[in-house]
């Protein structure tokens, strides 16, 4: 008599039994979680919105215009004010005024409408259902107020439905947007300001800087000549800012020092001409950048000891709005034995701008 | 020796004069505070005047500034410009280097503040759309020998927009969970999260059009029975632009929360950062929902979905122990089984 178990068939059996379970199981779920969203509507076509002005505060007329996308019936018709583009997320009136709001005109394929109501916030248009055609339609309102101050994007959801009242299910749904200009003289906010110095030292907001330049005197090629200056930014724009580096490598008429091009170790002797905005051991040279801000670093200027010159390349920014950071930049300038003499110099210009 | 004197003179005020130019130069401040965009809007015919305010920071020394318009176009997938300063750079397709006047230097005493007067002329026929130059300060600069001379400058971006029927196409390249670097200006779209939650959504549009579009945008982001967890109302929250032919990059905190700082002098700034999210482990679905379109021109729509998995470790600890259990009661069971159908045979067999 055998009694001995296969255990492996049985093992393999029920191993292929539960991967089989598994995923079985989370078919199901997967299908669970398909919900439908406002965003499956059909939206209306073809649609726009033009602002007779988009100076802030204007009143203004407002021209919706979009092709149902099929012949369906339509009764009424709901316009929105919204801030948001999805249209699952609920409206909040970004500033526009469309209480006072008229009916001034209606072309197009399908017309007949009159208001209904009207708040600050939204117009329902109605009529008698029937049913609609394709073509464009267009629906002017005049006597609308813009959002006052700043440029303010407007984004007006539009619902389409059966009934006469803005009731029952939707037909289609869609948003269509338009925004006001920014005015020339601003006089309500506090403006961006941008803060920028550059100099061999600096203190914190650029109130005292001194010195413009470094000197190297007579370069040597058994001698590493390093030197060093700051630079700090600092900005209430929103998007931050960008630092980047400009100019040429030394030269002396056509004669040039080869600039680094990739991060590269100090090396006296080997024509090198580089930075970077670290605290180096070698050179004994430089400084991490410090502040209240959260400016950085670009990743190829940040490690300490490797230098590169690249014209052109950011070497500092800050993705968003930032109090003051420092930043010392350590240049180092290497010749060969063979370099050619020559009054070399060059300018090395930071450049900071906003991001856009 | 009256000749002799009169040289004397004459060279002492020379030299005087050379000293006083070279201390100035020396004593050159490179600290400016400027307005770094400025936008407009104009029909074709139209101008404007406006002055540019421009601080020089220093209060010891006079700042020199020599101003240029410069063209310029997108660095990369963020918002950098790269300014295009190239002597003879010929004018982009979207210059306004033709239209801005401005003068060509300014000079700032220590501390002190100017309002440099610009006027822009957009001329009768002029295309509707977008066209943008940058106004570079300049610190002025003296060029010595062997000498690494430094100068700071800024800029300051203008946009113009010319309303009217332009080419607006925006299309869609990726939407996704991405995980930036630690400068935050790069980093990489990720679908599977092990450790950190995901704390930002972006997505890629490819400007083919005429208009810099500044994009409204909105994401929702579903767990995996459908509820809403997260709704990211603003999803263009630094009014970001994708400029003409640029592919831009646009990034919106889940969570996003504005963080005021004080500095010691009382300037102050508003910084956006990511907090932490709290999803619980498992499959979530983001929709995106963005909308472009400039006045008198048609509202497009991009809609796009992703999904993205929180799997922590712990949590995937839990599993692989539950799936273990799992599989050996079940190998118990079909042994018992086995086991009962054998004793039942051999029973029969007696």
């Amino acid at each position: 008599m055998n009694i001995n178990r296969p255990r492996i068939d049985i093992f393999s059996k029920a191993g292929r039994f539960l991967c089989v379970f598994i995923f079985l199981v989370f078919i199901l779920l997967q299908q669970t979680a398909i919900v439908v969203s406002a965003a499956d509507y059909p939206r209306p076509a073809n649609r726009s919105l033009q602002l007779g002005t988009t100076e802030p505060g204007a009143t203004t007329s407002y021209a919706f215009s979009w092709r149902y996308p099929s012949p369906t019936n339509i009764g009424s018709v709901r316009l929105e004010m919204c801030d948001t583009t999805d249209i699952d997320i609920v409206c909040t009136n970004p500033g526009t005024d469309m209480s006072a709001a008229v009916l001034s005109g209606q072309t197009g394929g399908v017309t007949g409408f009159n208001i209904l109501s009207q708040s600050t916030n939204e117009i329902i248009l109605s009529r008698p259902s029937t049913g609609a055609n394709t073509s464009q339609s267009t629906y002017v309102l005049d006597n609308v107020i813009n959002p006052v101050g700043l440029p303010t994007t407007i984004l007006v959801r539009i619902s389409t439905y059966a009934s006469s009242d803005a009731s029952g299910t939707l037909n289609h749904l869609g948003s269509v947007i338009n925004s006001t200009a920014q005015p020339i003289n601003i006089t309500t906010e506090v403006p961006p300001i941008l803060f920028f110095c550059a100099a061999l030292t600096i203190d914190e907001w650029c109130q005292n800087i001194n010195g413009n330049f470094i000197d190297y005197s007579d370069l040597s090629p058994s001698v590493e000549d390093a030197g060093v200056s700051q630079f700090g930014a600092a900005t209430n724009a929103i998007g931050g800012y960008v630092v980047t580096i400009n100019g040429n490598t030394l030269t002396a008429g056509n004669r040039t020092i080869s600039a680094l091009t990739t991060p590269s170790a100090n090396t006296p002797g080997v024509a090198q001409f580089g930075l970077n905005l670290r605290a180096n051991t070698s050179p004994a040279n430089g400084q991490d950048s410090f502040g209240a801000g959260i400016g950085t670093v670009a990743p190829d200027y940040d490690t300490p000891d490797l230098f590169k010159f690249v014209n052109g390349d950011v070497v500092a920014s800050a993705v968003t709005g930032t109090l003051f950071n420092t930043y010392t930049a350590t240049y180092i300038v290497n010749v060969p034995s063979d370099q050619a003499s020559g009054v070399y110099n060059t300018t090395i210009a930071y450049i900071c701008t906003a991001a856009f | 020796m009256k000749r002799f004197t009169r040289l004397f003179a004459v060279f002492a005020v020379l030299a005087g004069l050379l000293i006083s130019q070279a201390s100035q130069i020396a004593a050159q401040s490179n600290a400016l505070a400027i307005t770094p965009r400025k936008d407009y809007t104009l029909k074709p015919g139209e101008s404007v005047g406006d002055t540019l305010s421009i601080t020089n920071q220093d209060t010891t020394n006079p700042l020199q500034l020599r101003l240029s318009i410069v063209d310029f176009t997108s660095q990369d997938e963020t918002g950098t410009p790269q300014l295009l300063r190239e002597e003879n750079a010929e004018p982009t397709a979207w210059s306004l280097r033709q239209f801005v006047t401005l003068p060509e230097q300014v000079s700032i005493p220590a501390g002190g503040t100017v309002q440099v007067p610009i006027r822009v002329e957009i001329p009768e026929d002029i295309g509707a759309g977008s066209y943008y130059s940058a106004i570079e300060y300049a610190s002025v600069a003296d060029q010595e020998e062997n000498r690494l001379n430094i100068s700071a400058s800024s800029v300051t971006l203008m946009f113009v927009k010319v309303p009217g029927l332009a080419k607006q196409q925006l299309t869609f390249e990726q939407f996704g969970t991405f995980v930036p670097d630690n400068n935050g200006t790069d980093g990489t779209f990720a679908g599977l999260f092990f450790s950190d939650r995901p704390k930002v959504m972006s997505y890629r549009l490819a400007n083919e059009g005429n208009v810099a579009e500044q994009p409204n945008a909105s994401v929702v982001i579903r767990n995996f029975a459908g509820d809403e967890v997260y709704t990211i109302s603003n999803a263009n929250p630094k009014n970001q632009l994708a400029l003409r032919d640029q592919t831009r990059r646009f990034d919106a905190c889940i969570l996003p929360e504005t963080v005021e700082q004080v500095a010691g002098n009382g300037n102050s700034v508003q910084a956006v950062v990511c907090a932490d999210t709290d999803f619980t482990p498992g499959r979530y679905t983001a929709e995106l929902s963005v909308l472009y379109g400039e006045n008198g021109n048609e509202t497009r729509e991009i809609t796009a979905k992703a999904s993205f998995w929180y799997l922590p470790w712990w949590f995937l600890g839990i599993v692989i122990v539950g799936i273990a259990i799992t599989a050996a009661v079940v190998v118990l069971i079909v042994r018992r089984v086995k086991d009962l159908g054998s004793r039942k045979t051999r029973k029969r067999r007696f």
